[in-house]
């Protein structure tokens, strides 16, 4: 059972690791002067 | 008039997202279908709303869906310029890449709110994918949202940050080129009331080859 919860830690940080090694340096940009972006969302409204 | 409200809020932070709603049925009446996980955080706007609706901030305010071009304009730009008008809640940055017929996300959120992100308070990171200007039967504009999905957030106090990784699947663009990703933090002020969001951001797509790893396990 512990042998099994090590893999399953192992495997998330695993992923993880990997995948943010994987991915663009852009997002390590600066955000402390992120502005508000804001999402306007719709269903079926006047076109 | 969204797509003209789009074109006048070109030069502002403001993205448009407009889902599935099918016209084109026998009986005629209409379908809608929302990405699964929006839907359960905008039904939470009103109880009984359905068919169409307009939101922002994840439905602290929102809109049943004006049937007069002048009413919908008059509302929904005060629903726009009030959300601009909050301050961010929290820092954002995300990173996607295709991976087949899905869209895999990365999302980092530090909680600069005074509120902890948890599953107490259903808080969460959404993903949504946008095909910008494409025309389908499906959608009444030209800023389709094809589909969405979120990751829960577990436990995030103020000034904690976290990394979320968000799978959305099933997704069949005319062109995966021009895809964008729109990324959210939300929760839900109180239980049974209305949601509201922190802070948004439009995905970087990821410039590198990303591999998984693959593990083998003993049957």
């Amino acid at each position: 059972m512990k042998s099994g919860k090590k893999l399953l830690a192992l495997l998330v940080i695993s992923l993880l690791a990997t995948l943010m090694a994987g991915t663009s340096p852009t997002q390590s940009q600066a955000i402390t002067d992120q502005p508000k972006l804001v999402v306007f969302e719709s269903v079926g409204s006047i076109e | 008039m969204i797509n003209q409200l789009a074109e006048e809020y070109a030069d502002q932070p403001v993205v448009f997202l407009d889902y599935h709603y099918d016209m084109a049925l026998d009986d005629g009446i209409p379908t809608y279908f929302p990405p699964e996980a929006r839907w359960n955080v905008i039904q939470a706007s009103e109880e009984g709303l359905g068919l169409t609706w307009a939101v922002v901030d994840s439905g602290r305010l929102h809109h049943r869906g004006a049937e007069e071009t002048s009413v919908a304009y008059e509302t929904y730009t005060e629903m726009i310029d009030d959300a601009l008008a909050q301050p961010p809640r929290a820092a954002l940055t995300a990173s996607w890449w295709r991976w087949g017929t899905s869209v895999i996300v990365v999302a980092t959120v530090t909680n600069n709110s005074d509120i902890t992100l948890s599953s107490e308070n259903n808080a969460g990171v959404h993903a949504i994918v946008k095909e910008p200007y494409a025309v389908y039967d499906t959608h009444t504009t030209i800023h389709p949202g094809l589909n969405g999905a979120m990751a829960q957030i577990p436990d995030l106090a103020p000034g904690e940050t976290g990394t979320f990784l968000i799978v959305v699947p099933d997704i069949y663009p005319m062109d995966w080129g021009v895809l964008e990703l729109i990324v959210l933090v939300d929760y839900q002020t109180a239980p049974g009331l209305k949601y509201d969001q922190l802070q948004a951001v439009i995905a970087e797509p990821a410039t590198q080859i990303v591999y998984l790893p693959v593990i083998k396990g003993r049957p």
